[in-house]
């Protein structure tokens, strides 16, 4: 397990990093968080002071070397994990999915990173523990409670390029039994920039780019007595987003509107060597398209109801088992389903894991029964061995799955209800070296990874149907290795953390298909084989100032392939006091080389941009 | 002399090869509204001409030919798909048919003008292509690209087949082209022009397919559809005609499941085809004078073509397997 936060300082604890973990966490259980074997890192919601606020898109971006493929400034970004599709990854939101099960992905621009307390990345293949979807990777965003805060306000409001403007409150407030948490969220701008639509033409300016996204997150915990606690969650949230035209599109009127009514109730009780939690949850999301200029007008929405029962027992100092047991009921409305469609997912997984002062390993197995079929039986073993106190080896081998999306199976015309899902078997090694002087700390971490995914869907025309249909005719093998480094030196006063990451990622078609046309051996298209990163931030007393860089190699894409590209963001952000009340301005300026670049053929991307603003904490203890 | 030369040569020609016009008025289409169901018999019928459709009423889904009076020349996207960029047919008509080609497409002929020469047609672009070519959407460019320089284009290429065979001339007919060194002659077709098919010679029916610079892993990003009208075709004199008349078969249930009767009346053998719709062969088989069944459980749901030949002669049927 890699934690951003080991990487900093040594000696000098930074309060404003650290998370202090209360009694009983409202989160998934450690049996699902700290997997052995896994490659994992970890940030609290302070590790994004100092930049304005944003998406956990943007947060992703700029803390990791994952591959976002985005539309453009506040379009939609979906996430490729070690060269897995978008639709292979699970995103968490406490423990229960919330990627789209019609589209089987999420816009991870509509995830304001302020919601969550803590957000991991797991790299890797985790079917076993979180079920559908985590093939490539998954990603957990909690919210915990704060029993120690008696009364907290935060305030951030920032302005910037292109008429950015966003505003973030949290207020807190708590009592030894009671503690309830408030966020609140706005962001707009107009993403006006301008770009060049081709080298030696002239500038354009971006057009149907502007956005509105607003957001309530409000936490309710109730801690009767240290045994028991009850949470309660309620996420609702609202984006208006325009859709601007391609850079071979004269004009776009099109938008889209998101709605997202996301509830949860959490119930926690531990006895001696027990640890029940019980916890259910209710969705309601929706799209809805719009095009005024052809006349569109396209709205869809699912409910979600996830239910789950977890029973842990320590057996001794070194075993710990646990069962569980999750149903989930969805259903969907949109016109292609003539008029919905629904699934019902009953699965039942258990973990038994084994720790000593060098060893760690975990065994987890788990059995879902979809509309009544079964889901291959999907195992995963993880192991963890620390060799020296500077160096530890891991690695872990499981089946990993994703289930067809309701789109796949229900779309008319061209949905295939016999649809298995994508599944196959993947593993990884992992090594860990870390040095720690009282003035130094360096870690370096080096992944492995090895997968083959079968039945992969591909949409495509079938011999006697004049139509494209959703079939399980495609297989992708992934391998690669993931490297960071991260290095640190504090003094009394200062400290520079530098970090550095390269990927290099195959992942390859295994047959060839003539519509859409690939070639065996051919790699996915938005999928670099190259990336790295390195990072550099310095902090003096209460001024800090931090600088990104980004490599990202060429892309194949629909329509040829996209160059390789490189971006650099820099912060600077000053903290003082004003009567006794701490504020933090902070500058930003992101694409600071003013690159020209896409991600994705005929989207332009923003050239350099700022972003301005402030935030400041009142609290009463 | 060389006038009665000429006069003589008018016409015999006309008595060997009168002309029909197919213009697709006779669907009794009133202006504003379409049709994209041809009904249990899966074509549209003009002139000699019919036009296979395929529509699935479940999924209220077609393709192949639709017949439209719609006059909508400035809405883009699909929802305005049965549009014809002229709005209207040729010279003013009211109907005109819609292609929108899932791979390829075929028009057949039938009665007189069965193994004939096809004269002509009128072609131009439905709104919905026109409008994509001139300023792009979602999906596909706006030809010329961002700096007008792309040398894009749009085609339809139109072939023959005669006795069940693939002819190997062409005729192509650029719905736009952007590929002139000087671009103030790119052009994207907004007005009925004349395809003259003469070169194609003697046709059972014809085929229709389309290109497009913009092309990527998952096919033509340019809308696939064109307009058609006043299709004419040769009318064989029934001497002649005799010749070419088709082979006397029926063939049943249609929409079929497991299992297509075929029926040929007389001595002959004939060899009976099965093509989808992309124009492929599934299969090819011997028919013997009476009865004769297909298995047909192996194919996929969908349209497919049905030709028999006997002797030269073609009787083609377009099916639906369930």
């Amino acid at each position: 397990m890699l934690f951003s936060l080991l990487a900093q300082c040594p000696v000098v604890a930074q309060s404003d990093t650290l998370v202090q973990l209360p009694t009983v966490e409202v989160s998934a259980s450690s049996l699902h968080t700290d997997l052995p074997g896994s490659f994992a890192e970890k940030w609290s919601a302070e590790d994004n002071k100092g930049q304005s606020g944003g998406s956990v898109a943007n947060f992703l971006q700029n803390k990791t070397g994952i591959y976002f493929k985005t539309y453009g400034a506040g379009s939609l970004a979906t996430a490729s994990i070690r060269g897995a599709s978008a639709s292979q990854t699970a995103v968490l939101w406490n423990g229960f999915q919330v990627q789209s099960p019609m589209l089987g992905l999420l816009d991870w621009s509509l995830l304001p990173v302020s919601f969550s307390d803590e957000i991991t990345l797991q790299h890797g293949g985790n079917s076993a523990v979180w079920g559908s979807g985590a093939i490539g990777g998954s990603v957990l965003m909690e919210n915990k409670p704060d029993f120690d805060t008696k009364s907290q306000v935060e305030l951030e409001l920032g302005v910037g390029s292109f008429g950015w403007k966003n505003g973030d409150i949290t207020a807190k407030f708590a009592n030894q039994k009671f503690a309830t948490a408030t966020r609140i969220f706005y962001l707009s701008a107009k993403n006006d920039f301008a770009y060049s639509p081709a080298p030696g033409l002239a500038e354009k300016r971006q057009t149907n780019a502007g956005q509105r996204q607003s957001g309530l997150l409000q936490e309710f915990y109730w801690r009767p007595s240290g045994k028991y606690l009850l949470g309660w969650q309620t996420w609702a949230q609202r984006a208006y987003r325009e859709i601007p035209p391609t850079t071979t599109q004269t004009r776009s009127t099109a938008n889209q509107t998101d709605e997202a009514l996301r509830t949860a109730l959490s119930f926690h009780w531990h006895h001696r060597e027990n640890r029940v939690e019980a916890k259910s949850a209710l969705f309601r999301e929706s799209i809805h398209y719009r095009d005024p200029q052809t006349g569109q007008d396209a709205p869809s929405h699912f409910w979600t109801s996830i239910s789950e029962v977890e029973w842990r027992r320590f057996l001794s100092n070194h075993f710990t088992i646990q069962f569980a047991g999750n149903q989930t009921f969805i259903k969907a409305f949109i016109k292609n389903y003539k008029p919905s469609a629904k699934r019902s997912q009953s699965a039942m997984f258990a973990s038994l894991r084994y720790t000593n002062r060098h060893w760690s390993a975990q065994l987890d197995g788990r059995y879902e029964l979809v509309d009544g079929r079964f889901v291959p039986f999907t195992p995963s073993l993880g192991l963890e061995r620390r060799l020296k106190d500077w160096l530890k080896i891991s690695g872990k081998v499981g089946r990993n799955y994703r289930l067809p999306t309701l789109n796949d199976l229900h779309w008319i015309p061209g949905g295939n209800p016999d649809l298995l899902a994508e599944s196959g078997w993947s593993s990884e090694v992992n090594t860990e070296l870390t040095l720690k002087t009282n003035l130094l700390s360096f870690q370096f971490t080096s992944a492995a990874f090895y997968r083959n995914i079968k039945n992969w869907i591909l949409w495509h025309p079938t011999s006697g149907q004049p139509f494209w249909s959703a079939s399980n005719i495609a297989s992708v093998w992934s391998r690669g290795l993931e490297n960071r480094a991260h290095l640190a030196f504090c003094g009394a006063a200062w400290r520079i953390k530098l970090d550095a990451g390269y990927d290099l990622i195959h992942s390859t078609n295994q047959k060839a298909v003539t519509l859409p046309k690939i070639e065996a051996g051919q790699q996915l298209i938005y999928v670099p084989v190259n990336q790295g990163f390195m990072g550099v931030e310095a902090r003096y007393k209460g001024l800090g100032i931090s600088y990104r860089h980004h490599y990202t190699g060429s892309v194949l894409t629909e329509l040829g392939s996209l160059p390789s590209f490189q971006t650099g963001n820099c912060s600077m952000d000053f903290e003082l006091s004003i009567r006794s009340i701490p504020v933090r301005c902070f500058l930003q300026i992101d694409n600071c080389w003013d690159a020209n670049y896409r991600v994705i053929e005929r989207r332009p991307m923003p050239g350099r941009s700022f972003q301005l603003g402030f935030s400041t904490t009142f609290t009463k203890s | 002399m060389k006038s009665l030369n000429i006069l003589f040569i008018l016409l015999t020609s006309t008595l060997l090869s009168a002309q029909s016009v197919a213009d697709f008025e006779n669907l009794n289409v009133t202006v504003g509204n379409f049709r994209n169901d041809a009904g249990s018999t899966n074509l549209f019928k003009s002139g000699n001409v019919e036009l296979p459709n395929y529509y699935d009423a479940t999924f209220d889904y077609w393709t192949g030919w639709a017949i439209s009076a719609t006059t909508d020349v400035t809405t883009p996207g699909y929802l305005n798909q049965y549009s014809a960029i002229t709005g209207g047919g040729v010279n003013g008509s009211t109907t005109y048919a819609v292609c929108y080609i899932f791979g390829s497409e075929v028009m057949n002929l039938s009665g007189s003008a069965v193994g004939g020469v096809v004269q002509g047609l009128y072609l131009t672009n439905s709104t919905y292509a026109y409008l994509s070519m001139l300023e792009g959407d979602g999906f596909a460019k706006k030809f010329g690209g961002a700096s007008g320089n792309d040398p894009d284009f749009f085609k339809v290429t139109i072939r023959k087949y005669l006795n069940g065979e693939l002819g190997t001339d062409s005729v192509e007919f650029y719905l736009a082209d952007f590929r002139f060194a000087n671009n103030s002659q790119d052009y994207i077709v907004n007005d009925w022009t004349y395809v003259d098919l003469t070169p194609l010679g003697n046709v059972d029916y014809l085929e229709f397919s389309l290109a497009s610079s913009d092309i990527g892993t998952f096919g033509i990003n340019t809308p696939t559809y064109f307009c058609v009208d006043n299709v004419t075709t040769s009318d064989l004199p029934s001497a002649t005609q005799e010749d070419f008349a088709a082979p006397k078969i029926k063939a049943w249930p249609n929409p079929v499941t497991i299992q297509l009767q075929i029926s040929l009346e007389g001595n002959e053998l004939a060899t009976v085809c099965l093509s989808n719709v992309y124009g492929e062969k599934l299969l090819t088989q011997p028919l013997v004078p009476g009865n004769n069944q297909l298995n047909v459980s192996q194919l996929a749901t969908g349209v497919f073509t049905l030709q028999v030949i006997q002797g030269g002669k073609v009787f083609s049927q377009i099916f639906l397997k369930q």
